[in-house]
């Protein structure tokens, strides 16, 4: 019986099995310098490939053992780059037969003795180009930007995200891209993406490339400490990652925490997506007070029934409901919610009633869901959402819901210049819900304000005539 | 090394190796020039001053003087550059190589050529522009030198010399007289306006190659270099509308061996000519406009920026992956 954490026998695979194929550098890494995994101390087995320095497979070098690329693929690609790049060229063929046309007219220059006195008007002096710039070797890691694709035309490079670990934190999540030729090794390469940050990121104190390693690291940055440090000596052209990651060598760097985005739908249907740490670790209460802190939706008083008040629904099934707050959020996996207060309908719900009432409506959740800004006495503005359904207009505040019948709604008018609805009030209305004769509903732009007046007015049109009071 | 020619003596007896290198004779300047104002050269590369190399790694490299930087590099593939020349109007650089001569525009974004003239049978290995950068001159192997109008892309005229191989071609300021040379040990003068031809051979013991010929901006010395490290220089007399005549004035052991290149400075008062230095090889040369300094292309992949005051090295300029074969730099002082 072998197990996987036999040494011998995980050498001995890495060695038969891997090696060809492995374009991480790690199993040949390994081997090297860990010469005893194979089987000369382990007494028994196959003793012929023990030694990395004797195996047939690795090989110190560029390309020995990888292929990455079949040379048709690389003709191909290369004829591709020809064709293209000929396209801007203009091409003049020479041949024996060509006529010689001799009539370019030699003017003799009788003034060249004369041009030889006066071009000290035009000299360039090369000592201030020397000392008004900076000396090249004054410009850190100068050297290893020849190292760029681009200088070098004709030869492979290989194309790299680099995190670099050591920036900022608002900056640090986003790679350095670049282009490295094939043939350069690894500190090379660390060197040239240390002289785009020099270049980039003037004030970042930066060390010498002896003092960074490059590590393998994942698309979103984090770099895996479980894996050695390409070495400093190997090609580039032999590692196939797209995304690696720049690390101090003494250690120092940060790893980046790793975090989960969940994605919120307020009640006035506004989303809201927050980043949040471990979900196994994290309650539904914990994360919708990170909600309400970051949204504002409520302010929270310390007192636990403001959480409580409100409950989480799965996003697109209003029928998966969440109100065990002291649940793990990583329990219910899902990453969408929809906020919805204890007693209320959900914005989703209201969405999937009215598709299902009105399914020849092509949005129906967008047409009859409005976001609003009130403005009521005092000039007292307040956000809400404007719900229209069959019977009734609802708008919804932060803390509360005013509910319109549309039997208390004499009109409404449309003012397009101020992108706002005017909805004129019964006199019994007036008495229920506001001291005003009329509602003024401001809307973000001139189409939803047209689309809520049109909406508003279809209803009230086709109110039954008794119901209405003028 | 190089020389002064302030001072001639006839051609024999030639002067031994290791011939005094005076330093450069400093001239006064106007101080009101163009670029004092420019920092580092950067702004200055675009359009004032522009230094390229070239080698064997297929690549045209365009630099920064001060910074030594490379910005911009063209491809030149399926074959090594020869020579190198740039326009007057420094837009444009000319590379000479194998069965090709290929124009590339210094202010466009491509690494690509703009003009490919192709269709050439062997290796093209001398370049030039004339001053107002209408026409164009090349020589090659294949025994012919070419004039090119470059405004129609057409070859104009074409001389022969009988089967040798072209080895370097320079132009009279006049703009009429083309001096080429070739494997023979043979040089041409080859009149332009009127097609006229006269014949030099400097060394008259037996077929000494030329290496290199060249003529001072103010069309008073031609000197030429051959493979056995001589190097020649006489007075041009006439040429100012006149038949050209020259007449010895200098001849010197410039190496015991070989000579690659010679070239005079603008100001008229060094030429320089390059050898084999060790085991490594300097292949070509240029002075800057103020004649205070000399760049240098040589087979450890790098050109170097001398200054000829102080014989150091100022700048090295790194990023060749093969020897450096051709250097050209270009600022408005240079005329020829």
């Amino acid at each position: 019986m072998v197990l996987y954490d036999d040494k011998k026998w995980l050498c001995r695979l890495i060695r038969t099995a891997f090696t060809i194929e492995d374009d991480s550098g790690v199993c040949e890494k390994v081997l090297k310098e860990k010469p005893y995994l194979g089987d000369q101390q382990g007494g028994g087995g196959d003793t012929s490939s023990a030694s990395s320095e004797d195996s047939f497979d690795i090989r110190d070098g560029a390309d020995l053992g990888h292929r990455r690329r079949s040379n048709t693929a690389i003709r191909l690609e290369k004829l591709d780059k020809q064709k293209k790049a000929q396209n801007a060229t203009q091409f003049v063929r020479i041949t024996d037969n060509d006529v010689i046309k001799n009539d370019l007219i030699f003017e003799p220059n009788m003034d060249y003795q004369e041009d030889s006195k006066t071009r000290g008007d035009h000299v360039v002096h090369v000592q201030q180009l020397l000392t008004k710039g900076p000396h090249p070797d004054s410009i850190p890691y100068m050297r290893y930007a020849t190292f760029e694709s681009s200088c070098h035309p004709s030869i492979p490079y290989r194309k790299f995200a680099i995190f670099v670990t050591f920036l900022p934190i608002r900056i640090r999540s986003y790679p350095v891209k670049v282009a490295v030729v094939a043939t350069a090794k690894v500190l090379e390469l660390i060197g040239l993406v240390l002289w785009v940050i020099s270049k980039t990121y003037p004030d970042v104190k930066l060390k010498t490339v002896h003092q960074y390693n490059i590590q393998i690291s994942d698309v979103d940055g984090e770099w895996d400490n479980d894996f050695p440090p390409l070495d400093h000596h190997e090609p580039i052209g032999k590692f196939s990652f797209s995304h690696l990651a720049l690390v101090p060598a003494d250690g120092q760097a940060e790893q980046p925490k790793l975090t989960y985005i969940f994605t919120f739908l307020l009640p006035n249907a506004g989303e809201l997506r927050v980043s949040l740490p471990d979900p196994q670790t994290i309650t539904m209460k914990e994360a919708l007070e990170i909600v309400f802190q970051k949204s504002g939706w409520i302010k929270l008083t310390g007192n636990t029934s403001d959480i409580n008040g409100y409950h989480l629904e799965k996003l697109g099934h209003p029928s998966v409901v969440f109100k065990d707050l002291n649940m793990n959020i990583g329990e219910t996996k899902c990453r969408e919610f929809c906020l919805v207060r204890n007693g209320a309908k959900s914005v989703q719900a209201a969405r999937v009633s009215d598709a299902t009432s009105k399914p020849e409506n092509d949005m129906p959740g967008h047409s009859e869901l409005f976001r609003v800004t009130v403005t009521g006495r005092f000039n007292r503005v307040r956000n809400a959402l404007c719900v229209i359904h069959r019977d009734r207009m609802e708008l919804e505040f932060q803390a509360k819901i005013k509910t319109y019948p549309f039997s208390h709604i004499s009109g409404v008018k449309l003012d397009a210049t101020k992108n706002r609805v005017l909805v004129s009030l019964t006199q019994g209305a007036q008495s229920n819900y506001t001291s005003s004769s009329h509602l003024q509903l401001s809307t973000a732009d001139v189409t939803t304000a047209t689309e809520l007046h049109h909406r508003l007015q279809c209803i009230i049109e086709s109110y039954p005539k008794g119901h209405k009071i003028s | 090394m190089v020389i002064s020619p302030d001072k001639g003596d006839g051609f024999p007896p030639p002067a031994t190796a290791g011939t005094v290198l005076p330093p450069s004779s400093p001239t006064t300047r106007s101080p009101n020039n163009n670029l004092a104002d420019s920092p580092g050269g950067l702004a200055a590369t675009g359009s004032d001053t522009v230094l390229a190399t070239a080698g064997y790694d297929h690549t045209i490299k365009l630099w920064q003087v001060g910074t030594a930087l490379c910005f911009k590099t063209f491809q030149h593939p399926d074959s090594q550059v020869n020579d190198l020349a740039i326009s007057p109007d420094r837009k444009s650089v000319a590379a000479a190589g194998f069965q090709h001569v290929r124009i590339y525009d210094v202010q466009g974004s491509g690494q690509s050529p703009a003009v490919n003239f192709e269709g050439l049978t062997k290796n093209v290995t001398c370049i030039g522009f004339n001053r107002d950068g209408q026409w164009m001159f090349s020589g090659g192997e294949d025994d012919n030198a070419r004039i090119w109008d470059l405004r129609t892309n057409a070859t104009q005229k074409v001389f022969q010399t009988h089967s040798s191989p072209i080895t370097c071609a320079t132009l009279h300021p006049n703009n009429t007289e083309l001096i080429i040379a070739d494997q023979s040990g043979t040089i041409h003068l080859w009149n332009l306006k009127n097609d006229k031809t006269e014949q030099l051979i400097p060394d008259q013991s037996g077929t000494v190659p030329i290496q290199d010929v060249a003529i001072d901006p103010s069309g008073k010395f031609l000197a030429a270099v051959n493979n056995k490290g001589d190097c020649y220089i006489w007075t041009l007399d006439g040429g100012n509308g006149e038949e050209i005549r020259l007449s010895p004035f200098h001849r010197l052991k410039a190496h015991s061996r070989y000579a690659l290149t010679c070239c005079f400075s603008p100001d008229s008062s060094l030429v320089a000519d390059l050898h084999c230095s060790g085991q490594r090889w300097v292949w070509s040369a240029a002075f800057t406009g103020d004649s205070q300094y000399i760049i240098t292309a040589s087979s450890d992949n790098l050109a170097r920026l001398w200054s000829l005051e102080t014989a150091r090295t100022e700048r090295e300029y790194n990023g060749h992956q093969k020897p450096v074969t051709c250097v050209a730099y270009r600022d408005p002082s240079i005329l020829y």
